[in-house]
């Protein structure tokens, strides 16, 4: 694999999208949907950035409060402060990026949930970026945001995906919140969690429903010598990417084929395929903005203080049910597709 | 002497392995940093990484926060950088 010499944001190469998109979709009608999909998904990220919609000085607002540190491609943190809440763009993408990503989130839990930051009392959010050196991963410190620049071969940098930024601090909202111990079935819950909030915070950028979201997370972390979307889809777990050196994505889409796996703290970031498409299945039966119902369900129950360190899924899924009921009735279309989802996904009988 | 490192976890949940040969007397070295065994606490820290690393019949495992500049420079001979 040869180092990227170029920085132009790559899924799979734009012209290989254009050809897809343009196949009859008589022949191709996944295929070249899915490309025209990914196509305009790519766009609208771009219009926003290239406009600077999102990167344009935004007035400070009550409860958001960020800091961006920079850690000088060395495994140090904080690093040093380089943008602070409503100080203009730095220039540095990473930055701006980082900047413009913990807004977008805060954005998702205060307009969609009425929550003021992660911990819900107005606190600081805070980013390191430019983390090591080629640093393939973005992470959740306890107090921070992590992200590394990636190696250029397989990743670019960290903060290129909002979902990815999204992904992180629901972790720290997660951490806020439950218990749940990060290994195995409880562990996998965690990650799906932060994985459906990561998706939110695009879909609620974008404005897009259920129909013209992407369900990928981490879209645009690959350069273009990979053969994959994104790290994980929602929609379809399991098919992310199919890559020579990668391999292929091994998330299961049900329960008759969890993984079993001593690697990855339990399989936490393999077996949360599972959880993830039930929430997908759940906001596609209810339509519209996911984080309007399945969004709220799934928020009510992480909140709820009923969850335990070493729940389950069909834990959860028991737990959205009744949070389905107590928010929307019994006998409701919301309880319905939840029982739904997580009765496609094996979770449930 | 073979060293493997083995890195897991991180957001993108993707395994990497490096291995190389370390001469004996390079390796003998290492003996001692391998023998402290395992610090798998991480308590707070989701999409970290977690590493194990085997130097002949020796096995460590870490979490990432656990590593030392010391463990860090024997990850980086089996991943051949400066």
């Amino acid at each position: 694999m040869e180092p990227l010499t170029h920085s132009i944001c790559s899924i799979v190469p734009p012209y290989l999208l254009s050809r897809l998109a343009e196949l009859p979709p008589s022949q191709f009608p996944h295929a070249s949907a899915a490309a025209a999909r990914t196509l305009e998904h790519i766009d609208a990220l771009q219009q926003l950035r290239v406009h600077g919609v999102q990167t344009a000085p935004s007035p400070a607002r009550p409860g958001l409060n960020r800091t961006i540190s920079d850690a000088g491609n060395r495994e140090v943190l904080p690093g040093e402060a380089v943008r602070r809440e409503g100080e203009q763009a730095t220039g540095d993408a990473a930055v701006d990026e980082a900047y413009d990503g913990l807004g977008q989130t805060y954005a998702l839990f205060h307009k969609a949930f009425g929550r003021s930051s992660i911990d819900d009392s107005g606190g600081p959010l805070d980013a390191t970026v430019h983390y090591g050196q080629d640093y393939d991963n973005a992470f959740w410190n306890g107090s921070r945001m992590v992200f590394g620049d990636g190696d250029g071969e397989v990743f670019t940098r960290f903060t290129r995906s909002v979902t990815v930024i999204g992904h992180e601090l629901a972790h720290g909202f997660i951490l806020a919140q439950t218990p749940l111990q990060y290994q195995g079935q409880s562990g996998a819950l965690q990650e799906s969690m932060a994985d459906v909030f990561g998706v939110l915070v695009e879909q609620h950028l974008l404005n897009q429903d259920v129909e013209g979201a992407s369900w990928l997370v981490g879209a645009g972390l690959f350069t273009d010598q990979v053969q994959g979307l994104a790290l994980r889809s929602l929609k379809a777990p399991g098919t992310a990417y199919d890559d020579d050196v990668l391999g292929k994505d091994p998330q299961p889409a049900s329960m008759d084929a969890y993984v079993e796996t001593t690697q990855d703290r339990g399989g936490v970031h393999i077996n949360s395929g599972i959880p993830n498409r039930a929430f997908y299945l759940c906001a596609m039966e209810l339509g519209g903005y996911a984080w309007e119902r399945a969004g709220r369900i799934w928020y009510d129950a992480i909140v709820s203080g009923q969850i335990a360190a070493t729940y389950t899924f069909p834990e959860f899924a028991t737990l959205t049910l009744a949070a389905a009921e107590a928010r929307y009735g019994v006998g409701s279309a919301e309880v319905t597709a939840t029982a739904n989802a997580w009765r496609e996904t094996g979770v449930q009988s | 002497m073979r060293l493997i490192v083995v890195r897991d976890g991180g957001v993108t949940g993707m395994t990497r392995t490096w291995e190389a040969d370390i001469p004996e007397r390079q390796a003998e070295k290492w003996l001692p940093l391998l023998k402290t065994g395992a610090d798998r606490t991480d308590p707070a820290a989701p999409d970290s990484f977690f590493y194990t690393i085997s130097l002949g019949n020796l096995t460590a495992e870490l979490c990432e926060s656990a590593l030392t500049p010391t463990w860090q420079e024997l990850i980086d001979l089996a991943r051949n950088r400066p």
